[in-house]
C-alpha cells in the first residue's frame, strides 16, 4: 500500500514539476525540444494514420453535414458563396483604387503595398496529419516543412464556409517536412483586420484588431464609434498589427470573417463587435501554406 | 495477517464455477499495449470525431478500465502514461497536465478494483463519464487560471457534453476489449505475487 501511494505521489509531482518547467521556459527550452523531437518522430505515422482514415473522417464529416443541413438551405448557401466570393475579391480592390487614387502621386511605395500578396507567396497545399485534441489549442500538424518554403510565419489559409479561401491561422512551428499551423480561433492569436461595409458607399474600411473569445467567434476592438459597422460587414486582414501601425504576419487583403453583431451603449466609446470567421478548423483536412517567396513575404513572416 | 493476494474475481456467467486464469500474471505488457493505442488513437483519429468541440476521450475509458482491472497503481501510471503521451504526441501547450489529471482519474477509480460489486458495465460507464469530465473541467481548470477566458454556459454546451456523450458511446467497445486483453480483474501491487 505505502509503496503505491509513494510512486503515485512520486508521479504526481513530476506531473507538477513538468508542467511548471514547461510553462516557465520559453519555446526554445529542453522540454519543448522534446515535445518537438518526439512529434517529429511520431509525424511520419500520424501522416499514415492520417490517409489510412480519411474515408472515416469525411464520413463523419458528412453525418455531421447531413445533421446541420435543416440549420442551412444548400442553395442558398451556394448563392451566398459565391456573392461573398465576389465581395471578397473586388471589394478590398476596390477599396484600395479609392485609397491610391487620393494618394497619387505621393510615393511608389504605396503602390507596392497594395500589389496582390499572391506575388509575395507560393502556395502550398498541405494535408493535416494532426490536431490538437483539447478544445482550448486549435492547432494542427501538417505534411509540409521547411523543406516546401514553408517558414514559422506563413500565413495559411483554407476554404471557408462562404468564401473559397480564407485566413485560417498561421504557421507556429515548422521542421524539415512537418509544421504546426496554429488557427486564428486559438486563444493565444490576434489579427489585426479592415473592416469594409458590405453595402456600396457606406463609407471606407476601418482598422480593428481581432481577438478569439468564445469558441468559434472572435471580438474586434479598437472601432471607435464614428466608424460605420454593420452586420455583414467584411473583415479583411490589415497587413498591419495593433494601433501602433506595426506590421502584421499577414499580408492585406485576405477575408477573415464577417461581422455577425455590432453594438454599443451610448456612452461607449468603441463598438463591440463580434465577427464569424468564414474557416472552422475543426472540419478541415487540407489548408494552403503560404510560403514567402519575396524579401517582403520573408521579413514579414519574420515579424515577432 | 495473511499474505494470500486478493481474492481473483472473474466477471461474466458462472462466476462460481469459472476456474481461475491460467496465467497468474498481471498482464502489464497488454496494459501498456493498451494505453499506448489509445493515447495515439486520441490524438491521431478520434481527434477528428468531432461534435461540436468536444472528442471522444478513448484514454479516459481505457485508464477506467485500467484501474477497475489492476487496481490504484496500475490506474495512476496508465493515466500518467497515456496524458504525458498524448501531450507528447500533440500540437498542445502544455506537458504534465494531461499526465496528471488522468493520474488522478486512474488512482480514484482503481479503489473499486477491490470492490465486486463495481464491476458490472454501469459502474464501468459512471466513471468514464465522470473520468471524461473530469479531466475537460480539470483542463479547462487550468486554462483559466493561465488567464484564459472561460464562458462556462458555452464550455458545457459545446466542449463538455459533446464529449461526455461521444466519450460514454465509446466505453462498451473500450471495456470489451479491456476484459478481453486483461482476463479477469485483480488488484495489482509491486511486491505481490499475481
Amino acid at each position: 500500500m505505502a509503496t503505491r501511494r509513494a510512486i503515485t505521489a512520486g508521479l504526481a509531482l513530476l506531473c507538477v514539476l513538468l508542467f511548471t518547467a514547461f510553462a516557465a521556459e520559453g519555446a526554445g527550452g529542453p522540454l519543448h525540444a522534446l515535445q518537438r523531437g518526439v512529434g517529429g518522430i511520431m509525424a511520419p505515422f500520424q501522416g499514415i494514420t492520417s490517409k489510412a482514415v480519411k474515408p472515416l473522417r469525411d464520413g463523419w464529416s458528412w453525418l455531421r453535414d447531413v445533421s446541420d443541413a435543416r440549420e442551412r438551405a444548400a442553395r442558398f448557401e451556394k448563392e451566398n458563396q459565391a456573392l461573398r466570393t465576389q465581395i471578397a475579391e473586388g471589394q478590398f480592390r476596390q477599396q484600395q483604387a479609392a485609397t491610391l487614387e487620393q494618394l497619387k502621386g505621393i510615393d511608389g511605395w504605396i503602390k507596392k503595398e497594395a500589389d496582390d500578396w499572391r506575388r509575395d507567396y507560393t502556395e502550398r497545399p498541405a494535408m493535416i496529419i494532426n490536431a490538437s485534441p483539447s478544445a482550448w489549442y486549435d492547432r494542427a500538424d501538417l505534411n509540409v516543412g521547411t523543406a516546401d518554403g514553408v517558414v514559422v510565419g506563413s500565413p495559411v489559409l483554407a476554404s471557408g464556409e462562404q468564401v473559397d479561401a480564407a485566413l485560417a491561422g498561421v504557421i507556429t512551428r515548422a521542421s524539415s517536412h512537418y509544421s504546426t499551423v496554429t488557427f486564428i480561433s486559438d486563444g493565444s492569436m490576434a489579427v489585426g483586420v479592415t473592416l469594409l461595409p458590405s453595402r456600396a458607399g457606406a463609407g471606407a474600411g476601418v482598422f480593428g484588431l481581432a481577438q478569439p473569445t468564445v469558441v468559434g467567434e472572435m471580438e474586434v476592438t479598437g472601432i471607435p464609434r464614428r466608424a460605420q459597422v454593420e452586420a455583414n460587414d467584411i473583415a479583411y486582414t490589415a497587413g498591419r498589427g495593433s494601433g501602433t501601425g506595426l506590421q502584421s504576419l499577414y499580408p492585406a487583403g485576405i477575408p477573415v470573417g464577417w461581422v455577425s453583431g455590432a453594438g454599443a451603449e451610448e456612452t461607449d466609446a468603441e463598438w463591440t463587435v463580434q465577427l464569424t470567421p468564414f474557416v472552422r478548423p475543426q472540419p478541415l483536412t487540407y489548408v494552403v501554406v503560404l510560403a514567402p517567396r519575396t524579401d517582403r513575404a520573408r521579413e514579414r513572416a519574420a515579424y515577432p | 495477517m495473511s499474505t494470500e493476494p486478493p481474492p481473483i474475481i472473474v466477471v461474466g456467467p458462472g462466476d462460481s464455477a469459472a476456474p481461475a486464469p491460467p496465467a497468474d500474471r498481471p498482464r502489464l505488457g497488454r496494459v501498456a499495449a493498451l494505453v499506448v493505442v489509445a493515447a495515439l488513437a486520441q490524438v491521431s483519429v478520434l481527434v477528428y470525431m468531432r461534435l461540436a468541440d468536444g472528442t471522444p476521450d478513448v484514454l479516459a475509458a481505457v485508464v477506467v478500465c485500467v484501474a477497475l482491472m489492476r487496481g490504484r497503481l496500475a490506474g495512476a501510471v496508465a493515466g500518467f502514461a497515456g496524458g504525458l503521451l498524448m501531450e507528447l504526441t500533440s500540437p498542445v501547450d502544455t506537458l504534465g497536465a494531461y499526465a496528471l489529471l488522468y493520474l488522478v482519474v486512474g488512482w480514484f477509480c482503481g479503489r473499486y478494483c477491490e470492490a465486486p460489486e463495481s464491476h458490472g458495465v454501469l459502474p464501468g460507464v459512471v466513471m468514464t463519464a465522470g473520468a471524461a469530465v473530469a479531466v475537460q473541467v480539470g483542463y479547462a481548470a487550468l486554462q483559466v487560471a493561465d488567464g484564459r477566458t472561460l464562458l462556462a454556459a458555452e464550455f458545457v454546451q459545446r466542449v463538455l457534453m459533446p464529449t461526455l456523450a461521444l466519450t460514454v458511446l465509446l466505453y462498451p467497445l473500450v471495456a470489451l476489449a479491456a476484459r478481453r486483453l486483461l482476463d479477469a480483474p485483480r488488484n495489482y501491487e509491486p511486491g505481490l505475487r499475481l
